[in-house]
């Protein structure tokens, strides 16, 4: 549960008992300060990514998610904000090697339209794979969500991997 | 399913959890409601000696338990969400 705040639930006087509702509240309240929403999903596998095209990248593995911010089987490629907040926003994705030049691009978006280049580079042709990484920070309302796009200039299609797609609560907004 | 009933069930699964949250703060809001209330009314029968009555006893217990089925509710909400599974009901 979200952070509440105490004195909606109980507003203590000097000499009165707390109740356990009030109790209740503040552990409820520590263990949202310990242990605040967070997400790191990832793909398990790389995906074929066609030239020139900005590609949503799907996750279909966890490392956690401790408030349901990331579904395995519908719109996986989603990061969602169940609490609202400030959040930090990461992807690092891994471009397969290639020896033609152009560029490699991470994009995120938010709720499914526009997008905000986060990363950008010329690619690396010495035969070497390429990681790129972007992050961007929000203010999330409830059921905001964001998504990682990829972009590359290969010439032909290039493997792209999701190695860590991930939002961490910071503060309330 | 096509792309339209996936959004739906994704926006539906989201609304759940959040349905379930906002059930789980009127819950914890009840339960301290009641219990304040309980108290009250034991102190106005009896001041030295503000002991519940079984009746009042149940009430409390009963929105301790609505609290305890509600945070419940919450985590089976963003099981379903994870899950990507129908909205029940």
């Amino acid at each position: 549960m979200p952070y509440v705040d105490p004195n909606t639930i109980h507003n203590p006087a000097t000499g009165t008992v707390a109740p356990a509702a009030w109790g209740d509240v503040i552990r409820d309240d520590l263990e949202f300060l310990v242990d605040p929403p967070a997400a790191s999903v990832f793909n398990s596998a790389a995906v074929s990514v066609a030239d020139n095209t900005l590609t949503t990248l799907n996750a279909n593995s966890e490392l956690f998610d401790n408030d349901a911010m990331h579904s395995t089987s519908v719109n996986t490629s989603r990061l969602t904000a169940q609490t609202a907040g400030r959040y930090l926003i990461t992807a690092r994705v891994n471009f397969a090697a290639d020896i033609t030049d152009g560029r490699r691009v991470i994009q995120l978006r938010k709720n499914g339209s526009g997008g905000t280049t986060v990363s950008s580079h010329r690619a690396v042709i010495d035969g070497s794979s390429q990681t790129l990484v972007g992050f961007i920070l929000d203010i999330m309302a409830v059921t905001d969500y964001w998504e990682c796009r990829v972009l590359h200039t290969a010439g032909a299609a290039l493997d792209c991997t999701l190695q860590e797609w991930s939002a961490l609560f910071i503060t309330r907004a | 399913m096509n792309e339209e009933e996936i959004e739906e069930r994704w926006q539906a699964n989201v609304q759940a959890v959040q349905d379930a949250k906002k059930a789980q703060l009127e819950a914890l809001r009840g339960w301290a409601r009641v219990r304040e209330d309980a108290h009250r009314t034991a102190r106005r029968r009896d001041p030295r000696y503000p002991v519940l009555n079984a009746g009042e006893q149940a009430r409390v217990d009963g929105a301790r338990e609505t609290l305890d089925l509600a945070r419940k509710a919450v985590e089976e909400a963003k099981i379903r969400f994870k899950a990507g599974e129908g909205v029940p009901g």
